[in-house]
């Protein structure tokens, strides 16, 4: 049984092959049930979002050949995407076991992101989680893998400066009016030139609870009325413009004007009316909309798009010097993954250490009960807590011993060891409680299937130690 | 050691590490230094109002018969103004300005004269108390006010000069800056004014006449005419931001020349 990754990004396939495979909310559910069945694997998850689209996925046991259900998951992909394998083949990617486990990790810590650092990938690592244990086909390995894959996620982005500080302009700018006024919404902003960016600024003034007033100002009327309409604001005449500058704390230009249409003049009236409250320019325009020397004005805060994208510029550089950091975080959080593996490994062999121990005092008890009878029943649940006692310490040692060598890597053997030293692969009949399934000609080998935890063979040193291509690469 | 030794002592070595702390957050802005930040202030203003209740309950009256009792009174107010400050609005970076000024009061608490009134002085009166406790209320919520303006000035240059790293993420919203400046200088002023009424009706009763003329009523008077003018320029003629600054730190310089500067240069029958 492997982890298995099997998928492909904005790094490795174009746009038209990436919608090809894009998954929409509601057939998740779907598309997970058809690739278990198609790829024969224990458990599966999808990652998809408009960047990358990836499948991870636990083989069956036995299924030593992690190509083999590569290959099948591969097939079933092709299929869905209409294409021939042979158009596929050159953009996707594969891992196994580890490097598999750390690319989940880099992903959800945005470190494969378009724009390293970014928070929407967590989100949607969440929700591929969400899907995949809605739809049943994430049990305990795949749930465990996304869990940790999160907490890592969440672990870069408050140990390090990953996600700090805008990386678009408009973000550069919201974060900023954030900065100069709070996000009391109690402020208006004035959107001059009805573009694009000036409405996807002016929702994300709305949205983030710093404006709650709206002035739209165009060259066309008609435009900035519908605009003004769209967002619930006012549409503001362009011969009006100094009166709103009274008004409007915040001030958003992005015409295509070949000269200032804000100028000194204008603001310096503003100003001197708006008694001393600042006021917040983003000219965004090139050639600029405000004229340079309003910079020089009292409680006047200009920024131009060169300010806006030299913050932008500043924070990705923030973001890329903490990659290196953010790797070392990954590196750990994925041995720590390696040791939840590695202790699932042991528990069960510990569970049926338990249940062997409690079957023989439990047996022997039953057996001197009639030549114990003379005793009270006082005496008698003294013997049996005395009885459970020495079991417990016997087998304190073996099970703390277990436990430390799961942790540090050595589970395998030491499960081996302690199940051939205690009989645990033994037919007890009449011994132990009856199991659940305890079909001794079953294709286990006459191992205790619930002893012999599939999850045993991740602890392999075939888990561990398997290649990683990722390493390669970077 | 005795624990009214022991209490203040711990108190000013806490107002030095929060003052510390605070400085180490608005540099870094790491939530570690923050978290030391916040539990160096808490122990300074538990540390130090213990100390105040001891001093109560040993003394049986008000901590405010000498200059150090009411310094130290004053500097506690502000420890817990910018406690409720940081708890309500988690500002941690006016704690870099209010802190190492609690700390000051705290040190000069130590140095200044502990001997109580003398039975025939003229500050004896039953308006002694409230007037204390008013000037230092008062004297607390300017001190807070001058950090903000302060805090404003440094920002707005920030903003205008464009350098967005460094301290800047760390200061709390320039227009929410202002607002609280103006809330605290008005309860301040509100202080100010009660404290004054109940020193000049206490005045009237002692000293009978020419308290008008005394150098620390005549410097107060100033400060709370700067006050009152802030208030008529915000309030009335609705003066906000950077200008309106100015007032919060000419008023405060004033206040410290009321209380301080004016028993060194000028001192008057007002000796604290």
């Amino acid at each position: 049984m492997r982890i298995t990754l099997t998928g492909l990004s904005h790094k490795s396939a174009p746009v038209e092959l990436r919608e090809r495979l894009a998954a929409g909310p509601t057939d998740v559910a779907e598309r997970l049930l058809a690739l278990r069945e198609a790829a024969g694997v224990e458990e599966c998850a999808l990652l998809a979002t408009c960047n990358r689209m990836e499948v991870y996925a636990l083989s069956r046991a036995g299924d030593e050949d992690g190509g083999g259900c590569q290959e099948r998951l591969f097939r079933h992909l092709a299929a869905q995407a209409g294409v021939t394998e042979a158009r596929l083949q050159p953009h996707l990617y594969g891992f196994e076991g580890t490097p598999a486990v750390r690319h989940l990790f880099r992903v959800a810590s945005g470190l494969d992101s378009m724009v390293v650092g970014e928070s929407q990938v967590l989100s949607q690592v969440k929700d591929a989680l969400g899907s995949a244990q809605a739809a049943g086909t994430a049990r305990s390995v795949l749930q465990a893998l996304f869990r940790h894959a999160i907490e890592s996620g969440k672990r870069v982005r408050t140990d390090t400066e990953i996600a700090r500080g805008a990386v678009s302009v408009s973000w550069a700018a919201i974060q900023l009016a954030q900065q100069i006024f709070g996000r009391h919404g109690a402020k208006t902003a004035l959107i001059v030139g009805a573009g694009e960016t000036g409405e996807q600024t002016a929702r994300l003034l709305l949205a983030q609870g710093i404006s709650s007033r709206l002035l739209v100002a165009n060259r066309t009327w008609e435009r900035a009325a519908a605009l003004a309409g769209e967002l619930g604001g006012e549409a503001i005449r362009f011969e009006k413009l100094t009166e709103a500058l009274t008004r409007a704390d915040i001030v958003l230009s992005s015409t295509d004007a070949p000269r200032p249409i804000l100028t000194c003049e204008m603001l310096r009236h503003a100003v001197h009316a708006r008694r001393g409250r600042p006021i917040f320019l983003i000219d965004i325009a090139v050639p600029r909309d405000v004229e340079p020397e309003a910079a020089g004005l009292n409680d006047v805060f200009l920024y131009n798009i060169d300010d806006l994208q030299a913050v932008v510029a500043k924070s990705l550089s923030v973001r890329e010097s903490e990659v290196e950091r953010v790797e070392a975080i990954v590196e750990e959080e994925v041995k720590r993954f390696g040791v939840w593996v590695r202790t699932q490994g042991v528990g069960p062999t510990i569970a049926a250490l338990q249940r062997r121990a409690e079957s023989i005092r439990e047996s022997e008890l039953e057996r001197m009960k009639s030549r114990l009878g003379h005793l009270t029943a006082d005496d008698l649940s003294l013997v049996e807590a005395t009885l459970r006692g020495v079991v417990n310490k016997l087998l304190h040692r073996p099970i703390i011993h277990l436990r430390e060598a799961a942790a540090s890597g050595d589970g395998y053997h030491e499960i081996e060891t302690v199940r051939a030293i205690f009989g645990l692969d033994e037919p007890a009949a009449g011994r132990e409680p009856k199991r659940k399934n305890g079909d001794s000609n079953s294709k286990d080998n006459g191992r205790d299937p619930a002893a012999a935890p599939p999850l045993s063979e991740l602890a392999t040193p075939h888990y561990a130690l398997s290649p990683d291509p990722a390493e390669a690469s970077r | 050691m005795k624990l009214e030794l022991l209490l203040p002592i711990g108190a000013a070595i806490a107002y030095f590490a929060a003052s510390v702390f605070h400085h180490a957050h608005l540099f870094t802005g790491s939530g570690k230094t923050r978290r030391l930040a916040r539990a160096a202030i808490i122990g300074a203003v538990l540390l130090h109002g213990l100390g105040l209740l001891d001093h109560v309950v040993e003394l049986g009256r008000f901590p405010f018969a000498n200059s150090s009792e009411t310094v130290s009174f004053m500097a506690w107010c502000i420890g817990l103004l910018q406690l409720m400050i940081e708890f309500r609005f988690s500002w941690t970076a006016i704690g870099s300005l209010s802190m190492p000024i609690a700390f000051l009061g705290v040190f000069t608490a130590n140095l200044l004269p502990r001997e109580g009134i003398p039975a025939d002085s003229i500050l004896r009166s039953h308006w002694l108390s409230p007037h204390i406790l008013a000037v230092s209320l008062g004297f607390a919520s300017f001190a807070l006010a001058f950090c903000f303006a302060v805090v404003y000035q440094v920002e707005n240059s920030l903003l205008k000069r464009k350098q967005l790293r460094g301290i800047f993420p760390q200061l709390p919203p320039l227009d929410t800056i202002s607002i609280a400046a103006h809330w605290l200088a008005a309860a301040g002023f509100s202080m100010l004014t009660l404290g004054l009424l109940s020193g000049i009706i206490g005045a009237e009763s002692n000293w009978k006449s020419g308290w008008m003329l005394d150098p620390k009523v005549l410097t107060s008077f100033i400060a709370w005419l700067i006050y009152a003018a802030y208030l008529i320029t915000s309030g009335i003629a609705g003066w906000r931001g950077r200008r309106t600054t100015y007032f919060l730190i000419a008023g405060f310089i004033a206040v410290l020349i009321a209380y301080f500067g004016v028993n060194l240069i000028a001192p008057g029958r007002h000796q604290f």
